[in-house]
């Protein structure tokens, strides 16, 4: 009885921080609709929520994401701001497209920008050295994240 | 006698007028994570929960919330922000105004007889206005306004004057500081099962006949294509014009 006791507690105290950390989340999310320039920290934490993780620090969500591969190679400052062509290569290896022959062949960010307009992930109307805002990447996200789920 | 008929004047006039109450929002279900904000602070939202107007609601990733606002009902997506603008209902109407700040919202209104229903989705650059229908709307600071129609019929205009009626099949796509939507068919564009030339050529057979004139169709041998057979068929054509 005493086992099942203290079994229950420890479940109920592991469960208590998840409601503030999914509060963390919104929070994060609403900070971001407002900024004009997002960071690339900021989608390094996006691409964590995205992979289905609860995101910590930069530190720590850069080293998933690189254990990941998906931002195998990508050093930038964290306060850096976020280029299409950044988030295109990270979105890429996120969803693994392989339509584009450009892209599986120099796996850059200007043709993983090109393979994120053939799945209809972003617009065509600009180029892979665009400075993203908040709201974009929030947009871009949103489309990521149902297109993962599709497949 | 005065008193009494004072009373009844006071009567009459209070059953004669017919207040606009604040209609019902109350929350159905909840998928994920979804927050909601009436004054300063963001607070977890929860099931059965009663909003208010001038309420925000937002959804997080993987998550979605189910709205029921009187004869309507009404999905946020994930990665969403929605703000309760107005909801107003009597007796023989009822007026809802949902702000749209990013995301994508599904909405389903029912319709009822002798009840005049005026529900309005509101993003920065447009507004549907729906009528007995289901619609997506979703809407981003670089795609602009996207209105789909999954029944019914929607109608939707821009700051900028311009109105639609959007049906099933059409999109409503307008960017922001576009004075003009995109064509409503322009998703259906390709989507063709057959096309229709003129004298019975593609674009790539007349080419073809103009640079190598008529020896390549001379030239040919098989008889499918050399002969001058004609037949006739029955064609079922359904032309949709924008």
């Amino acid at each position: 009885m005493k086992h099942i006791l203290a079994a229950g507690i420890m479940i109920l105290l592991f469960l208590l921080p998840l409601p503030a950390q999914d509060m963390q989340q919104m929070q994060f999310i609403h900070l971001l609709a407002d900024k004009p320039a997002a960071s690339f920290s900021d989608a390094v934490t996006f691409m964590t929520i995205a992979a289905g993780m609860q995101p910590k620090d930069f530190n720590f969500n850069l080293q998933v994401l690189k254990n990941r591969k998906i931002a195998r190679g990508m050093d930038y400052h964290a306060a850096a701001p976020l280029r299409r062509g950044a988030l295109s290569l990270m979105i890429a290896r996120h969803l693994d497209l392989s339509d584009s022959l450009l892209y599986m062949v120099f796996g850059t960010g200007r043709y993983a920008y090109r393979a994120c307009v053939a799945e209809g992930i972003m617009d065509h109307e600009g180029s892979e050295w665009d400075i993203l805002s908040g709201g974009e990447l929030i947009e871009i996200m949103n489309k990521t994240i149902e297109r993962a789920g599709e497949r | 006698m005065k008193i009494q008929k004072l009373v009844v004047i006071a009567i009459a006039s209070m059953m004669c007028w017919i207040p606009a109450l604040r209609a019902d929002v109350r929350v159905l279900d909840i998928q994920g994570t979804a927050a909601f904000k009436d004054q300063s602070q963001w607070k977890p939202v929860k099931k059965g929960q009663a909003l208010k107007e001038g309420t925000k609601i937002s959804t997080g990733a993987h998550s979605s919330v189910r709205l029921k606002i009187d004869n309507a009902t009404v999905t946020i997506r994930q990665l969403s922000m929605v703000r309760i603008n107005r909801n107003l209902a009597t007796g023989s109407a009822t007026s809802t105004n949902l702000g749209l700040r990013y995301g994508k919202i599904n909405a389903r209104i029912d319709r009822i007889k002798k009840l005049r229903t005026d529900f309005r989705i509101s993003t920065p650059v447009a507004t549907s206005s729906v009528r007995g229908t289901e619609e997506e709307v979703s809407f981003g600071p670089g795609r602009g306004m996207i209105v789909q129609v999954l029944h019914g019929e929607v109608g939707a205009s821009n700051r900028f004057g311009t109105s639609n009626i959007v049906r099933r099949g059409m999109k409503f796509h307008v960017k922001q500081g576009s004075p003009r939507p995109s064509p409503l068919l322009l998703s259906t564009w390709n989507k063709f099962i057959t096309r229709v030339d003129p004298d019975d050529l593609t674009d790539d057979e007349k080419q073809m006949l103009e640079r190598f004139g008529d020896d390549v169709w001379l030239n040919f041998e098989d008889p499918q294509f050399t002969s001058n057979s004609r037949a006739k068929a029955k064609v079922n054509l359904q032309i949709i014009f924008p």
